[in-house]
């Protein structure tokens, strides 16, 4: 069980690779995963990665966080 | 006889080849109920293993996992060398001698040292270990496990640090040993007594042997020692006298020639039973080696004083600063089953841990782009070269001319110029007044 932060700021495309770690769950920012496809709703903010991998581009001025968090 | 000499030698072989006669390796429960917890004791020369069984939640929501826990002690830092040696009862049995004995003896001989521990690996060694204990115990939980452990581990590196800082300021130490172990040793006397006994009752059966030869040589000049001669003087006869004499002296010389032969097997068995003992095993217990445990003799000067301490201070400063919210969402959003009020606060914190280090590089990067932009002319640059680093602008001077070989074509007096200069502003000017393609070769190794 172990953390990993995925983040970018100014645009800068963030990639959270889930390849490794297929059968793992993911805990995504909430405020960013409503609008993505690449992740599947889980009660209590829990989610699952619908792809080995996913790139999301951090907004101008801010920055995007993934938290995943990996059983494997 | 042989057979318990034989005995008692493989009896001391068998206890030399005994290595639990010093070393440990024993289990012992801990707790009222059987199985619940173990310590194993191990050797290098010794060391625990505390092992305890635990239930814990299913995180799938099943019956509780019988799971095993157990923490290691570091071994001690000791290394021992053991050696036993010793002779079981030393004898043999001569046809006329008494037994000869040479008494046994077992040494066994055990020394030991230790070397110094720094601080750093004392604290690896303890702090990692007693945090395992305190979670075996139940005294932490798993979360605080995790920041104990990252604790830890920032007070490692900053130890490690001082530890070699302030090593130049160290008086030397000494570590001292325990010496050699005493042992007892085996009788050497006893066993070159028997070997001195062996031999003389050699000779004596080798004279015997001469004795009786020359008796029979006397006894069978005149008649021929024929048990049943034929035909068989009578008992009157002279001749029978000499005969039955010759026919004795003849049975002498045999069991004195045969005694011989024993006695000359005995000498020769005891002469190599000899030749393999290890005598003079005693070790003593007197003083102890000394090793010396590192250090300087020299008292450093008050300007290194200083600036260790100046590292010392900025050392302890940044292992204090220990990111505890950052650690405690850490284990937070670690967690299979996470408070979701708490999680909401972390994943806000993560985000605005990285928006500030965020905000940092990009003023950092201003910075650069300020400094950039103020570095317009060649002795700009050479400034801000030799104004770089932790040396001094002197220094890096030296280091850029040793670096470009622009010397290396150069006359004493040449060189002697270039290396006149030791301030900034006395290394920029001359610098200005060198010509394009001397300055060219310099700025070419600056880059």
């Amino acid at each position: 069980m172990h953390l990993k932060i995925f983040a970018g700021a100014d645009a800068g495309a963030v990639t959270a690779d889930f390849d490794q770690y297929r059968s793992s769950h993911a805990l995504v920012d909430q405020q960013t995963y409503e609008d993505n496809e690449d992740v599947e709703y889980r009660p209590g903010q829990e989610l699952l990665p619908q792809r080995p991998s996913f790139t999301q581009e951090a907004p101008e001025g801010g920055v995007f966080v993934i938290v995943a968090r990996f059983s494997t | 006889m042989l057979r318990n000499i034989l005995a008692g030698l493989l009896a001391v072989a068998a206890l030399g080849g005994c290595a639990n006669l010093t070393s440990i390796h024993r289990v012992d429960a801990i707790g009222s109920r059987p199985n619940q917890a173990e310590a194993i004791f191990i050797d290098a020369k010794q060391r625990a293993i505390l092992t305890s069984r635990q239930m814990i939640p299913d995180p799938n929501g099943g019956p509780p996992i019988d799971q095993l826990q157990f923490c290691a002690e570091a071994p001690p830092d000791a290394f021992v060398a053991m050696s036993v040696g010793g002779s079981g009862n030393l004898g043999y049995s001569g046809s006329a001698n008494p037994n000869v004995q040479a008494g046994g003896a077992l040494a066994i001989s055990e020394s030991g040292a230790s070397f110094e521990r720094t601080q750093t690996v004392n604290l690896l060694r303890e702090s990692m270990y007693r945090t395992c204990e305190r979670f075996i115990s139940g005294a932490i939980s798993k979360d605080e496990f995790i920041i104990q452990a990252a604790r830890d581990q920032r007070a490692m590196v900053a130890i490690l640090a001082i530890e070699q800082l302030t090593g130049v300021m160290r008086p030397p130490s000494t570590v001292i040993t325990g010496g050699s172990a005493s042992a007892v040793n085996s009788n050497p006397a006893a066993v070159l007594a028997a070997v001195q006994s062996a031999a003389d009752d050699k000779s004596a059966k080798d004279a015997a042997v001469i004795r009786a030869q020359q008796a029979y040589t006397t006894a069978s000049a005149t008649v021929t020692c024929d048990p049943a001669p034929s035909p068989m003087p009578a008992p009157a006869d002279p001749t029978y006298a000499a005969v039955q004499a010759c026919l004795a002296a003849n049975t002498t010389l045999q069991q004195a020639q045969a005694a011989a032969a024993t006695s000359a097997q005995n000498l020769t068995w005891i002469q190599g039973v000899a030749a393999n003992q290890t005598f003079n095993m005693t070790a003593g217990s007197g003083g102890g080696a000394q090793i010396s445990g590192g250090g300087y003799s020299q008292q450093a000067s008050a300007n290194t004083t200083a600036a260790v301490a100046g590292e010392v201070r900025l050392i302890v400063e940044k292992a204090l600063d220990f990111p505890e919210v950052e650690m405690m969402c850490m284990v937070q959003l670690r967690k299979d089953k996470p408070d979701a009020a708490l999680t909401a606060m972390c994943l806000e914190f993560v985000k605005a841990s990285v928006q500030a280090e965020t905000d940092r590089l990009k003023a950092e990067s201003a910075g650069y782009r300020r400094f950039g932009a103020t570095v317009t002319s060649d002795s700009d640059r050479l400034r801000a070269y030799l104004a770089a680093g932790p040396d001094t602008p002197a220094a890096n001077w030296q280091a850029l001319l040793a670096k470009s070989g622009i010397l290396q074509n150069l006359g004493p007096r040449a060189q002697k110029a270039y290396a006149a200069p030791t301030t900034l502003s006395g290394i920029v000017s001359f610098f200005e007044g060198l010509a394009a393609d001397q300055r060219s070769d310099l700025l070419g190794v600056i880059g």
